[in-house]
């Protein structure tokens, strides 16, 4: 791409992220009245930062804007996107049990490791760094802001897609093992991106592992902002106020600079 | 616009990450018997190359946000290849059936969507060009039947596990990161959501390079070459000098 397109590209993208952030801090102000309860707008205003953030790492970094990286960050935005449509289908009792769960379980994880490295004879808790315990102690203060009423929920992020069904069932059905594939570097991935044939039939067309051109394509940062304006749908939908999204405008400015109608006619 | 010190040594280092792999298959005897071993163990490391020169050009994703989500895939590569070498032949296999099964996987998700007719019927023959599809098992769990932690246990790595472990909360977005990463005061009611500053942290691009290394260590103790990789020695050298300079 010519320095001159990349920079128009690079300043409309600018443009997104700040739009995006004040969006974000005018939603964080003017949080809506019925998500009041202090563990729902907690919890679901953690979620809207944590997939604002990805979105603004994604769309400030052409580095990323390839097949090969942008899905370590896409997949997270994906299942960020489902947990707050999850949540927000009975946000009182949800919002409390996934976090409750992700508490006991991180909780149980260092009790495990500290059982597991014990010593015979030595000090209990001697392996266990001050860290560790600081740790511990933060993640037990958390805990007990939690309602004990509410049951700690686990659910995957297919078992959310199975449940929410409609456009995000879709979602998920659509991206998913792709987004997998390059998470967890599966057959399905390095065939396609980290392996060539061999022309020679005297090799019988063996797979050759080899290093990848990087490519660059804006469209990975297109679909961050497209998650995250699904997100900040998602709540829209519950929401008395309406939020618009920061996405038509990137569509706009990106048909101004001639990026998308590029993109039609390949 | 002129690079940082640390810039040019990171561009030097992924340069070195492309040739040490490049040096590393082409000295990797090829067994014409052994086809999916070499295919899986060498399109793996090609991967890890790629994961760890990328990342170490991006000093924008060295932070608590998004750098471990590079980590854990990186850590995930390390610990499969370790497991793979104890039994290779039948363990590659098994690798290569379960990403068929997830093409397969993907084709019913596509078609349950009605997708056009076209991309259906181009990955159908992709994937039939390698087994065919009423032969091939979709599997939802893990490649290899064992969670990482039994692997890296098995492959004599389990500070790999923790390390992975450690990182998993993070990559699928847990309570127990984001409170501490998005809200002004973890651990209180009446704390707020906010954007942390995320500020980038030298240790991250460390951290992944040793996680290359002891792959390529590994790697080339498998394949039984003497050759010694330089990414890493010299992105500890170049780190070691520049922060004795006050770079």
């Amino acid at each position: 791409m010519e320095t001159e397109n990349f920079e128009k590209l690079m300043s409309v993208f600018a443009a997104y992220g700040e739009t995006l952030l004040g969006d974000l801090e005018r939603v964080l102000s003017d949080w809506p009245t019925r998500f009041d309860e202090p563990h729902v707008r907690r919890v679901l205003g953690g979620l809207l930062c944590r997939q604002v953030n990805f979105s603004i790492h994604i769309t400030s970094a052409p580095g990323l804007w390839n097949e090969q990286m942008a899905p370590l960050l896409l997949r997270p935005m994906l299942e960020t996107h489902l947990k707050v449509a999850w949540i927000l289908e009975d946000p009182i009792t949800r919002s409390a049990g996934i976090a409750k769960a992700d508490l006991i379980g991180a909780i149980t994880k260092i009790q495990r490791l500290e059982e597991s490295t014990r010593e015979p004879g030595e000090n209990d808790n001697s392996w266990l760094s001050e860290n560790a315990k600081k740790q511990v102690a933060l993640f037990e203060r958390e805990l007990s802001l939690f309602d004990p009423e509410k049951k700690p929920i686990m659910i995957e992020s297919r078992q959310m897609a199975q449940k929410l069904g409609g456009r995000a069932q879709e979602y998920y059905r659509s991206y998913q093992v792709r987004f997998s594939s390059v998470v967890h570097s599966t057959w399905y991935h390095l065939l396609r991106f980290n392996l060539i044939s061999d022309p020679n039939p005297l090799h019988r067309f063996q797979l050759i592992p080899m290093y990848p051109e990087i490519g660059f394509d804006f469209m990975p940062a297109l679909a961050a902002a497209d998650f995250c304006d699904k997100t900040f749908s998602s709540l829209n939908e519950v929401k008395v106020e309406t939020i618009n999204g920061p996405l038509e405008n990137l569509l706009e400015d990106l048909k101004q600079i001639g990026a998308i109608n590029r993109i039609e006619k390949s | 616009m002129q690079s940082s010190p640390l810039e040019k040594a990171c561009v030097r280092y992924s340069e070195y990450v492309r040739s040490d792999f490049e040096v590393a298959i082409k000295n990797w005897a090829v067994d014409m018997r052994l086809a999916d071993v070499h295919s899986v163990i060498g399109g793996l490391l090609a991967r890890q190359s790629v994961l760890g020169a990328e990342f170490s050009l991006q000093s924008n994703l060295w932070n608590f946000s998004v750098g471990p989500l590079f980590m854990s895939a990186m850590v995930e590569i390390r610990v499969n290849m370790s497991w793979l070498y104890i039994d290779p032949e039948p363990r590659c296999r098994k690798f290569l059936l379960y990403g068929l099964g997830q093409e397969k996987l993907e084709l019913e998700y596509k078609r349950s969507l009605d997708h056009p007719l076209e991309s259906t019927r181009s990955q159908e023959s992709w994937l039939n060009s390698q087994r065919n599809e009423i032969f091939t098992d979709v599997n939802v769990g893990t490649w290899s039947g064992k969670t990482v932690k039994e692997m890296a246990i098995e492959a004599n790595i389990a500070d790999s596990s923790l390390l992975h472990s450690a990182l998993a909360s993070i990559v699928h977005s847990g309570w127990d990161h984001v409170f501490q990463i998005y809200l002004d005061r973890p651990g209180t009611l009446d704390a707020k959501a906010q954007l942390p500053a995320d500020n980038g942290k030298i240790e991250f691009l460390l951290s992944s390079a040793r996680v290359l290394d002891e792959t390529f260590s590994a790697f080339l103790q498998f394949t039984n070459q003497g050759f010694k990789p330089t990414a890493y020695r010299y992105l500890e050298k170049q780190i070691r000098h520049q922060t004795k300079d006050g770079n």
